[in-house]
């Protein structure tokens, strides 16, 4: 990463008192041999390879968190963790996204699971398919032209401030900041999505945006 | 470059066995692959920096979708680059993800003859 690698930023958290012992799983593209010893010197549970499959970051999580992975599963039916139910049925879905490949993989994964969905080029189409037509829930991609994720986020809640609704958004981004996530959440986003995309992990994060207890928020 | 151009199993196990949508998708990054890069060029040519990493990080993320490793790393090197403003050994690179995007695309048509037979 530009600016400051990995380890440098693990290793200021593992000086920051309120975090010493913070889980951290790291994600490289390439893996060195010295990497493993720097992972174990930073207390760093697991280096995934990316692109890193969903279950193996799922597999990872578990066992950094100390959960043991057997009793987790054993104890937690599978449902939970990589659901593909929405919360209420069929969900309408308005996809924000200029790359026609991309939508093309979304519109399947949504159809997929029986929701049903409209695309928008860009930004400001977003906003305009918003005003006109009653949606569920938005996937949008950070990366467009004439008007970017955040920027579609931000006129979206300015126009849901009088009605006292808040649709949940997922953003989709191909992670190439530092602090993406943050910014995503910071923009109002409520959920967050890496591409590639990948089907269950698209279902998944919609079933816990749309999740009873993740409406209000 | 001695690793796949793609995930077989990471991608078939996305795909489904849905081959008619894997054959048109293929279509659509065989269509839109040129554009992008030209832009890429045009965009290192003329120093717009904006334009290299905007181009760039599309073409990544739709290469993701085929779980084409190589390729998304390539134009996430551009990509970063780009934002960095750093055009100096742009053209090199565009020309390693041009080649690397065409062993791509006839990988994907290999596999897609295979699944005729």
């Amino acid at each position: 990463m530009p600016g400051m690698d990995g380890y440098e930023f693990v290793q200021a958290i593992r000086n920051e008192s309120r975090w010493p012992d913070v889980p951290v799983i790291m994600l490289t593209s390439a893996r060195r041999t010295e990497d493993a010893e720097r992972c174990r010197e930073l207390g760093i549970k697991a280096n995934l390879l990316k692109p890193a499959k969903q279950s193996r970051i799922l597999d990872a999580i578990i066992t950094s968190v100390g959960v043991d992975a057997i009793s987790a599963k054993h104890d937690a039916p599978e449902v939970d963790l990589v659901s593909t139910q929405a919360a209420d049925g069929p969900l309408h879905i308005l996809i924000a996204e200029d790359n026609e490949v991309n939508q093309k993989f979304a519109l399947r994964a949504l159809k997929k699971a029986g929701h049903t969905a409209t695309v928008a080029n860009n930004g400001l189409k977003a906003v305009e398919a918003f005003a006109n037509e009653r949606f569920d829930l938005i996937l949008m991609d950070v990366q467009m032209p004439e008007m970017d994720g955040y920027e579609a986020t931000a006129a979206i809640r300015a126009r849901e401030a009088d009605s006292g609704t808040a649709i949940p958004i997922i953003a989709l981004t191909a992670h190439a900041m530092k602090g993406d996530r943050e910014r995503c959440f910071a923009a109002g986003m409520n959920g967050y999505v890496t591409k590639p995309v990948k089907t269950k992990a698209l279902l998944a994060e919609i079933a816990r945006v749309t999740a009873p207890s993740e409406s209000v928020a | 470059m001695s690793a796949e151009p793609f995930d077989k199993e990471e991608l078939l196990e996305e795909i489904d066995d849905d081959w008619e949508f894997l054959e048109e998708s293929v279509e659509m990054l065989k269509e839109d692959a040129p554009g992008l890069l030209a832009q890429v060029r045009a965009g290192i040519d003329t120093g717009d920096a904006d334009m290299v990493w905007q181009s760039a990080h599309t073409i990544k993320s739709m290469v993701g979708n085929f779980a084409a490793g190589p390729a998304f790393e390539m134009a996430h090197g551009i990509e970063t680059r780009g934002r960095a403003n750093d055009l100096d050994t742009g053209g090199a690179q565009v020309d390693q993800l041009e080649s690397e995007l065409q062993r791509l695309t006839s990988a994907l048509d290999s596999l897609l003859a295979n699944a005729r037979d």
